[in-house]
């Protein structure tokens, strides 16, 4: 997986100059001029995190943040402001920002956000791979499969189950051990648990 | 009263109902101290408290009311009308029988005389507290407004000020750093590229400022031949209403001809006006009598036009002198009048962008006199 810093200021230097020294740490950066041709770009299966401006022409920074919890991007957002005012750094922060850096921005200060939003993205990415991972598993069970797994975690014993689908006690063993099997689960207890984390 | 009353018998009842509908009250007095009235209408009870009759019998006088810092100047009033011959008009305080004290304003003029030669007054006075409260309220909401726009501007200016130079700070601080990486790296080519980026920034920077003095002083490219007369009638007529309002007078000396200057008009009437408010503040708070005047003078002297402000105020403290020009250092630090303390810097960035300088000095009476020079676009021809 390849983590990004994406850079959305409207001052070119300053996102040269930022590029440059987070690519001297061995960032990856990619630079884009304003919010709009940002999320022209954005696709959500982009790893890394966000370094935008709050005052920008067209769509500014809370506009931007705004647009990208609509659709569903978990991307961590460092701002960084020339003079925001304390409600929009509120704001901001509320929306669920990283963090709010006044310019002129402390270089070593911008590393250690980077470096945090990067970690936070990497745990973020992992879950998602896991529950990922977990719906494979779980589409890889037949529609029998799936109706004994729902019945046994209900709290079901075999017969009831049997009783339930009209199938035999035997037959219900078979699907059971089958269940276990692809979800990778060896007692009951973990079953259930593994079943809530995939269908909540 | 007598008088009155046998004389007019026909007319005496549309009379008494003529009086009882005045806001105020008429008299008839004998200019002696205190004035002892002959005759008062029935507007005298609202005035002061006292009926027309208890005035009358001079058991009760009418400058017993007189507020004790009035008196003086009613009296010199008065007693010059009276000498002149002249109607006269006053505005003072009295303190009436009960609450607190109110503002009149009193028109009167001698009628006729004593056989002593003691003059004979007659005349009229009226309640006009609440018209003094609303003009102090216009005032105060006046001199709030001012205070409050030129924060606004100052803010606002700040805040784009601080915007404009942070980004090339940001970038300057992200430069210099990956360089000194750079220059651990050995990787001089980029490291030269970089360092050109930091100047360019830094250049960046130093234009921000430029532009910004150039924005406060963009009109006096547009400078023009300006008749230093006009420009002087026009700023006394825009200062005497706030001199007005003090009760002081702007007296405006200047010769008959004065040549043209190049100027840029609105900023110098700026200057001017700010030296005359300043020197209008100062008399306030030296307590100059009303009336007082503030001077406001042009000379020419070598091809310099010179401008001259002088007043009768507090003067430049010891301690004001050296920072006096400096930002927001302010000689009025009282209560509301608390000024933001950029007019004089402003006034002398103004001058020394037309090739003039602003100073002061301190006069051995009492007051301080500030002056500028403009030099003469052409020389007067004969």
């Amino acid at each position: 997986m390849s983590q990004y810093v994406f850079i959305v200021d409207d001052d070119p230097a300053v996102r040269d100059a930022i590029s440059l020294w987070l690519g001297c740490h061995h960032y990856q950066t990619l630079c884009f001029e304003n919010a709009i041709q940002f999320t022209q770009q954005f696709t959500t299966n982009l790893n890394g995190c966000i370094i935008a401006d709050i005052r920008m022409p067209g769509m500014d920074g809370l506009e931007l943040q705004a647009h990208l919890n609509n659709i569903g991007c978990r991307l961590p957002l460092i701002f960084i402001t020339g003079h925001g005012t304390v409600p929009m750094a509120v704001e901001a922060m509320r929306s669920g920002a990283l963090d709010y850096l006044r310019k002129p921005v402390n270089e070593q200060q911008l590393l250690h956000q980077v470096a945090e939003a990067f970690a936070t993205d990497q745990a973020h990415s992992q879950q998602q791979q896991l529950a990922l991972a977990r719906h494979t598993q779980f589409n890889s069970l037949t529609k029998r499969e799936q109706q004994v797994a729902a019945l046994v975690v209900d709290g079901c014993a075999n017969k009831m189950v049997a009783a339930e689908l009209g199938i035999s006690d035997r037959t219900v063993e078979v699907h059971r051990a089958s269940v276990m099997t692809k979800l990778k689960v060896k007692t009951v207890p973990e079953l259930v648990k593994t079943y809530l984390t995939i269908t909540t | 009263m007598t008088q009155l009353t046998d004389t007019h018998n026909n007319t005496n009842d549309g009379l008494q109902t003529l009086f009882k509908n005045l806001p105020g009250m008429a008299y008839r007095c004998i200019n002696l101290p205190h004035w002892p009235m002959s005759f008062v209408s029935e507007g005298c009870e609202a005035l002061c408290g006292y009926k027309s009759q208890e005035l009358e019998s001079q058991s009760i006088l009418w400058g017993e009311f007189t507020h004790r810092h009035d008196v003086a100047e009613v009296d010199r009033q008065v007693r010059a009308a009276a000498y002149l011959g002249q109607p006269f008009e006053v505005e003072y305080r009295i303190v009436p029988r009960t609450g607190p004290h109110k503002w009149v304003w009193e028109r009167g003029r001698v009628v006729d005389k004593l056989d002593d030669g003691t003059a004979i007054i007659e005349g009229f006075i009226t309640d006009i507290t609440s018209l003094r409260h609303a003009e102090r309220m216009v005032n105060e909401q006046r001199e709030q407004l001012a205070h409050v726009e030129r924060l606004n501007t100052l803010g606002e200016m700040t805040a784009a000020i601080a915007h404009e130079l942070n980004q090339p700070l940001t970038a300057i601080a992200m430069y210099s750093q990956s360089a000194k990486l750079l220059a651990q790296q050995g990787q001089h080519e980029e490291l030269l590229q970089v360092l050109d980026k930091v100047a360019q920034q830094s250049h960046r920077a130093g234009a921000v400022i430029e532009r910004m003095q150039a924005m406060s002083y963009q009109s006096s490219h547009q400078q023009d031949e300006i008749n230093p007369t006009v420009l002087l009638r026009e700023i006394k007529d825009l200062a005497e209403i706030e001199a007005q309002v003090r009760h002081f007078t702007i007296d405006l000396k200047i010769p008959q001809y004065l040549p043209l200057i190049c100027c840029d008009p609105i900023q110098i009437q700026q200057v001017i006006l700010n030296l005359l408010r300043n020197g209008m503040q100062a008399m306030q708070t030296n307590q100059c009598a009303p009336g007082s005047a503030i001077q406001l003078s042009a000379l020419v002297d070598q091809q310099q036009l010179w401008i001259n402000v002088i007043d009768e105020g507090t003067g430049i403290e010891e301690c004001m002198a050296d920072k006096l020009f400096l930002a927001f250092a302010s000689n009025k630090n009282t209560g509301k009048t608390a000024g933001m303390g950029l007019g004089l810097t402003i006034g002398k960035a103004i001058i020394e962008a037309h090739g003039g300088r602003l100073n002061y000095r301190n006069l051995s009476s009492t007051g301080a006199h500030f002056y500028f020079n403009l030099a003469v676009a052409k020389p007067l021809s004969k």
